[in-house]
């Protein structure tokens, strides 16, 4: 993260907007819908403005010669049934129709907001109270108050028209209050708050940017929705009487003539269709516009797709598929590890394994050159901090990669048969049976609306032709399988009635279905409590044990690694940089990474010492560094580990290395464990 | 930690002999709709907190340590207990009281993407309580502001940036800075660490301890994680269910907890060590107890008994008080010295 202001010349005054980060305005003029919106809707307003200086003939002139003409020099737009001037009519009529919905969008704002805003933040009885008075004007009849309205104030437009905006206020209120009661609760309120931040300062700050969002599109929505019902009214003969012009009596003109000509109804409608799109455009414009300063997503550009990105770059090399892939040659990037033959009698054999993902409209490769064993009953563990391609990589065996991301390169050798380039319907048949899953967060990945027992028999349904009642008995066996009590009283409940361990449980239970020969667990402990994680861990090993299995573990945390892996893949920044034997990467490990990573261990150090913390941060895909990833945070760096990448490479001993100076590695360790 | 733990003082208004921070009997409770008596998320606890030394909160979800924590803060009403902050009793501060003792009595919240408004550089989040609350002008804020984020490792520029532009890790260090702009006494860490990843939470374990050593903040360190308290904390109360089970020096209830709840919560963290973690697992086998029901749970004695190991007739009747264990802390079990 590089800083975008320079020191030298920060400025004194707090608050300043960052030079980087253009206005709202600004951000909305690269929008091209949003301009073109911007323009028409100036345009219809400057045109209604000046109507009596632009306007060629005055909205009442009649000139009964010259009736329902069609578009012609003199009259650009045609003549209504009484020969006057459409076009005159038009931008005279504008006025009350476009006054009006000022009028009804003024009385929504005034309004809406304060109350929404105040309702959700306060709630209590003067909620109660509100809610009650908005229910009461949600059930009022829009047309027949209007009626009653507009009969009593003697055909009033702005009657009719605050009418209309008090009757919107249901809407909005809603929305806002909803809004509010979330961001009420949110964490950053509750840390202004802490900071000693007023209730009202609370609201102006940080509630109500938060709604400019929503508040713009109801905002939007709602002037349209205004300008169609006074279209209404001035075809059903309310509002502005005739001869004076407004855009709903020429519609309902128009509309009394269809058959005699039909062109009529062109101007007014097409104008008030457009009128509704742009106000919707720019509603959504002005939104995101509005999101983009803080959202960290890249500005709205032109999306120029780089011809390195385009499809059927499938079998191009790893290294060419970098994000500034252009400048780059391949040979310099990608140092294949030494071409190793699947290890003999492995269950899994992934070899040379690369996976690209669409970042920012181009492919990135987020994880190169992945080689892994798995043997019958063996635990593998990935270990790694977030961001460095464990759980791609884990994904990417199952087939199973989110966001458009594909294999670009390599094998996935289950039982010698490549799954790479298999079509959907043979991996779901590897998936379940062969390979099964457990996922990290226990209670979302099960459905809240069947109950325990249903989801099960439903898998097992998939596997295994049974009738319904078989299913359901296998469900209870599978889990008293997982060790849970009282499995069949369980089947009955749903995910949301049980713990978190016994969530996790089941999950267990929904990969053991199939009867798979390996399970890939991504991190299947980190949401739950350490006393619990010990069950699930307890758990995973005597399945493998009494089933066989093979196990793939994600994970980020040492202990977890030691207590049940057999052997350690370490992953940095989307590469293998050591493969060893559990035992030996605690005793010496063979890369600067695992070293540092041991190190930073709270439970491996003395209490009160500091730790020794790598500093920066992983590098991101698409922003590693020439050469070896780790070189930056690395002490054991060299000139060449900053030139040219390092291969993943075999040790005597039988471990594996992506670093050049692999026996130095366990030197750094300070702390023995 | 700090040399001279009581240098952070602010002079006068300090009674000699009061701790910083002194909770007593502090209970928090939920409703829990009409039929069922209402929820004690904290139920009767007691700790002491001096300047500049850390204490940590722990337990596993559910136990009320955060609860503990925001009652502290005044973010949730106790119902019974007092919080008496520097001598002076603020259990129940509200309104311009509450937000001047904002400035001692700072938090550092878990989530370091849900602690800073997204829609605010983070300059304009830090300056907000130097500016809305002490009123000072755009100008000293400024420089307060630039000072801490470089104090926390921050590069420039830093301040004229959106939350979203920056990682997990970097936000933490926007979150204790924002913590820092006022100077508390005393920063309330809910979980600080946990979010990170490991490279990361040593970074920020690291900058927690030179904080504290440069400018005698005292911590009340929640967490679920024991070896994270263990490397910073002077003292330790674990909680379970809302009660404080056992309390006293870090390392010594670390080497040798005295509460079978404790006892569990060292045991189950494996050991990032393969050798002694075949070991601590063969212990855990043999001392596994089957799992005695959670519907036991409610009852009037001690909460812990349906999963104890040692668990006894007496158990299940009355609640066993905190009392000296033979090793000197405080333990609420009344096999407290049969440790194996």
């Amino acid at each position: 993260m590089t800083p975008s202001a320079s020191p030298a010349t920060a400025p004194t005054a707090a608050e300043r907007p960052a030079p980087s980060v253009p206005g709202v305005g600004r951000r909305l003029l690269r929008r091209p819908a949003a301009v073109t919106a911007i323009v028409f809707l100036a345009a219809v307003i400057a045109a209604v403005l000046l109507a009596p200086v632009i306007a060629p003939y005055d909205p009442l002139a009649q000139d009964l010669q010259n009736i329902l003409a069609p578009p012609s020099a003199a009259h650009p737009l045609g003549t209504d049934t009484l020969g006057r001037d459409v076009l005159s009519r038009l931008l005279f009529g504008g006025r009350s129709t476009l006054t009006g919905a000022a009028e009804a969008l003024v009385v929504l704002l005034l309004i809406g907001v304060p109350v929404g805003v105040s309702c959700g933040y306060f709630k209590g009885a003067y909620d109660a109270a509100v809610m009650r008075v908005v229910d009461v004007l949600q059930s009022i009849p829009v047309i027949i108050l209007l009626l009653v309205v507009l009969s009593v104030f003697a055909d009033s437009e702005s009657a009719a028209m605050i009418t209309l905006g008090l009757l919107g206020l249901p809407g909005l209120i809603r929305v806002l209050r909803g809004n509010t009661m979330v961001l009420r609760d949110t964490l950053y309120v509750r840390a202004a708050r802490s900071t000693g931040l007023t209730e009202l300062q609370l609201v102006r700050r940080h509630v109500l940017p938060r709604l400019v969002g929503p508040v713009i599109v109801q905002s939007s929505l709602f002037a349209s929705s205004v300008v169609l019902a006074e279209t209404g009214l001035g075809y059903l003969g309310f509002g502005v009487q005739p001869p004076a012009p407004s855009w709903g009596n020429m519609v309902g003109e128009a509309a009394g003539v269809i058959d005699r000509q039909a062109w009529l109804l062109v101007p007014s409608g097409a104008l008030i269709a457009l009128l509704v799109l742009a106000l919707g455009v720019l509603g959504d414009g002005l939104r995101d516009a509005s999101a983009e300063a803080w959202s960290g997503l890249p500005a709205a550009r032109p999306a120029r797709r780089r011809r390195s990105a385009g499809p059927g770059r499938e079998k191009a090399g790893p290294a060419e598929t970098r994000r500034d892939g252009s400048e780059r040659r391949s040979g310099e990037t990608s140092a294949p590890s030494e071409r190793r033959a699947p290890a003999d009698g492995a269950l899994l054999s992934v070899r040379n394994l690369t996976v690209a993902v669409p970042l920012g409209g181009e492919l990135t490769t987020v994880v190169r050159d992945i080689d892994l064993d798995v043997l019958p009953g063996q635990t593998v563990g990935l270990v790694g901090e977030s961001g460095c391609g464990k759980t791609v990589t884990a994904m990417a065996v199952l087939g199973l990669l989110r966001g458009g991301g594909r294999i670009t390169a390599g094998q996935v050798l289950f039982e010698g048969r490549d799954l790479v380039g298999l079509s959907g319907r043979e991996l779901r048949a590897v998936r379940g049976t062969g390979i099964g899953l457990i996922a990290q967060d226990p209670i979302g990945s099960l459905d809240p609306g069947f109950t325990i027992g249903s989801q099960l028999a439903e898998v097992v349904r998939l596997y295994e032709r049974c009738s319904r009642g078989r299913a359901k008995a296998r469900a209870v066996e599978l889990l008293s399988l997982v060790r849970i009590p009282e499995p069949a009283a369980v089947a009955a409940r749903y995910p949301h009635q049980v713990s978190g361990g016994m969530a996790q449980r089941v999950g267990i239970a929904l990969a053991l279905a199939g009867s798979p020969r390996l399970l890939i667990a991504d991190e299947p402990t980190t949401a739950l409590d350490v006393t619990v994680q010990a069950e699930i861990l307890d758990l995973l090993l005597s399945l493998r044990d009494e089933k066989g299995m093979a196990l793939i573990l994600v994970t980020h945390d040492w202990g977890v690694l030691a207590d049940v892996c057999d052997e350690a893949v370490v992953m940095y920044a989307g590469e293998v940089v050591e493969r060893s034997p559990v035992d030996e990467v605690f005793r010496m490990p063979v890369h600067p990474y695992t070293t540092a990573l041991l190190e930073s261990n709270p439970a491996s150090t003395v209490r009160g010492s500091r730790l020794d913390a790598i500093g920066g941060t992983v590098p991101p895909p698409g922003a590693w560094p020439d050469g070896c990833h780790f070189q930056d945070r690395c002490g054991l760096v060299q000139d060449v580990c900053r030139t040219s990448p390092v291969a993943l490479r075999p040790l005597p001993d039988g471990r594996s290395s992506r670093c050049l100076r692999h026996d130095d590695a366990a030197r750094l360790r300070k702390v023995s464990p | 930690m700090s040399p001279d733990p009581r240098a952070h003082g602010n002079g006068s208004d300090i009674l000699p002999a009061a701790p910083l921070l002194e909770v007593s009997g502090l209970t928090v409770t939920y409703p829990r709709g009409r039929r069922r008596p209402p929820l004690r998320a904290v139920d009767g606890v007691d700790l002491v907190l001096d300047a500049g030394r850390t204490v940590g909160v722990v337990g596993e979800s559910g136990s009320g340590k955060s609860t503990l924590g925001s009652a502290i803060l005044g973010l949730v009403t106790p119902s019974a207990g007092s919080v008496r902050f520097r001598g002076r009793d603020i259990t129940r501060l509200g309104g311009a009281d509450r937000r001047e003792l904002a400035r001692d009595l700072q938090v550092v919240f878990q989530d370091p993407y849900g602690s800073l408004n997204p829609t605010q550089t983070i300059g304009a989040t830090l300056a907000e309580p130097l500016r809305l609350n002490l009123k000072w002008d755009a100008e000293r804020a400024w420089d307060r502001v630039e000072d801490v984020l470089r104090r926390v490792g921050m590069p420039p520029g830093t301040a004229h940036r959106y939350p979203a532009q920056f990682s997990g890790g970097q936000r933490q260090r926007i979150a204790i800075a924002r913590a820092l702009t006022m100077e508390p006494a005393l920063v309330v860490c809910d979980e600080p660490v946990s979010a990170l990843d490991l490279s990361v939470q040593a970074q920020v374990l690291n900058l927690l301890a030179d904080l504290q050593s440069e400018l005698g903040i005292a911590y009340l360190f929640i967490s679920h994680d024991l070896s994270v308290v263990r490397h910073m904390c002077d003292d330790v109360v674990v909680m379970y269910r809302g009660r404080i089970v056992e309390s006293g020096p870090a390392d010594r209830i670390h080497e040798r907890p005295g509460h079978p709840y404790t006892r569990a919560l060292v045991d189950a963290a494996p050991l990032p060590d393969p050798a002694a973690q075949r070991r601590r697992r063969a212990r855990r086998a043999a001392s596994r107890t089957p799992d005695q029901q959670a519907l036991l749970g409610s009852g009037p004695g001690c909460a812990y008994a349906p999963r104890c190991s040692l668990v006894q007739d007496s158990c299940l009747t009355t609640v066993p008080p905190l009392e000296r264990s033979r090793d000197g802390h405080l333990v609420a079990c009344v096999r407290r010295d049969e440790a194996p």
